[in-house]
């Protein structure tokens, strides 16, 4: 996980974003979230699968973000696509194809 | 793990959320084994996973010990998966109803989820045990 000018990126390296990874996930997420970003850049390309509860961790972590947080997912597979649909998340969430087509969005 | 030659694919484990990966990964190989495409296969994931989950979360809460059984039975155009455990019972209706999930709500999307993943959910308690059958057309 790393961070660049303004917009905090995030690296997600959990193959499965699940009810059991969940915790772990937001624990990692809310240090990162201490001096609440507005716009964040979530790479999803090493996940190959989310469930309601990985699902959930990242609703909480925009909700937190304020009226004005912003997130973009970068390399979402295709099930994770499937999900943001299914869940109609994909009208919350900015998908892009890569890191710096999502800044663009989040300006 | 047992497969008889002609009966169903089936897989226990303890009824706890880390377990709950095992149960996906073992549907993934059957579902792969018999050439079941790509699609078609995350969804039955997704909602064996959400399913799954409801078990370890709220069927057998603060009772560890418990476990569930996967039975996975793929022809005529069709997965079959039938969960099965001896927590406490689904809510009546629970599967029958698609209840409105605000944007915002971090958690409630779980039944939703398996009915856009699964054309058939049926669920029923008898002698003890929670039986959920999910069927998902391969057509």
């Amino acid at each position: 996980m790393l961070e660049n000018t303004g917009i905090l990126e995030v690296a997600v390296d959990h193959p499965r974003l699940d009810a059991a990874a969940a915790p772990a996930f937001r624990q990692e997420l809310d240090g990162l979230f201490d001096h609440r970003p507005e716009r964040v850049v979530l790479d999803l390309s090493h996940v190959d699968f989310i469930d309601s509860t990985g699902l959930g961790v990242l609703v909480s972590m925009l909700k937190q973000m304020g009226a004005k947080g912003r997130i973009a997912i970068v390399g979402a597979s295709p099930a994770v696509r499937r999900l943001l649909e299914i869940t109609r998340l994909d009208t919350l969430f900015i998908q892009c194809d890569s890191t710096s087509a999502a800044h663009d969005p989040l300006a | 793990m047992t497969r008889s030659p002609d009966g169903p694919a089936e897989i226990s484990v303890p009824a706890r959320l880390i377990e709950v990966r095992r149960l996906a990964e073992y549907l993934r190989k059957v579902c792969q084994t018999s050439g079941v495409d790509e699609v078609a296969i995350s969804d039955c994931e997704l909602a064996l996973v959400e399913a799954a989950n409801n078990v370890a979360e709220h069927g057998h809460a603060g009772r560890p010990e418990g476990k569930m059984t996967l039975s996975v039975q793929i022809g005529d155009g069709m997965v079959r998966m039938e969960l099965r455990d001896r927590g406490d019972p689904v809510p009546e209706g629970q599967f029958l109803r698609r209840g409105i999930v605000s944007r915002e709500a971090p958690r409630g999307r779980g039944t939703g989820i398996i009915q856009a993943c699964i054309d058939v959910v049926d669920y029923a308690r008898k002698d003890g045990i929670n039986r959920l059958i999910m069927t998902k057309r391969l057509d």
